[in-house]
């Protein structure tokens, strides 16, 4: 069970390798992607800022709350601070579990609670040069 | 009075013009002293809505200050 605050790319295929299991019979992961919009606004890239002692600790509880609510094998979650571009890879969650049923839920519980609760913040910056910071209640799932 | 450190992130930074700050207060919880900054600084969020750490670890608003605590006054968060 690991979760970790990241500042370059997430490498993706080493971590989806990582959580290769023999006794798992269902693998589910989540990859949140910075997308070239924002209802009409053109976003041409975002920045993320955290306090990572605590974004990392309030992770690893999370993980550790889905493994106590769901029947998982494993978990595990990077997310990504500073500049990124279109198409980068923000979040990636990935889950390990007997059964798809429960990797499904752990994994879907998972991102939902980080949005929540991770002290991250993140500021789109938009074609015509405009700024804005996004908060949790106007990004939607 | 007390001296204490406060940090800023994302919007409260932006508002308050500086990444962190000394403080010398007579005030006894982080919500007084939430308040009083907010006030200073025109912060655009209320308590409501943000989160506040002492050295390292979320705590209610209730909560006490002390000497040479470090605070840290989260506005409403937007990781994913």
């Amino acid at each position: 069970m690991i979760f970790k605050i990241v500042k370059s790319k997430i490498n993706i295929v080493s971590l989806s390798k990582s959580m290769q299991l023999n006794s798992a019979g269902a693998y589910v992961s989540f990859e949140g992607w910075i997308r070239d919009h924002n209802d009409d606004k053109k976003v041409k890239a975002l920045h993320y800022e955290s306090e990572e002692s605590i974004a990392n600790n309030e992770g690893l509880r999370i993980i550790q709350e889905a493994s106590s609510k769901f029947s998982i094998s494993s978990a595990k979650s990077q997310h990504r601070v500073g500049d990124l571009k279109i198409g980068d890879c923000a979040v990636w969650v990935g889950v390990t579990a007997d059964h798809r049923a429960d990797a499904f839920k752990a994994c879907c519980y998972i991102i939902d609670e980080l949005k929540e609760r991770l002290p991250i913040w993140k500021k789109e910056l938009y074609s015509d040069l405009s700024s804005s910071w996004i908060n949790s209640d106007n990004s939607k799932k | 009075m007390i001296k204490v450190r406060v940090e800023y992130f994302a919007t409260f930074k932006e508002q308050s013009g500086c990444d962190f700050e000394e403080i010398a207060t007579e005030l006894k919880s982080v919500m007084q002293l939430f308040e009083f900054i907010s006030k200073k600084y025109n912060f655009s969020d209320s308590v409501k809505n943000c989160k506040v750490a002492i050295n390292g670890n979320l705590v209610d608003w209730s909560s006490n200050i002390s000497k040479g605590d470090t605070i840290f006054f989260f506005p409403p968060v937007a990781g994913g």
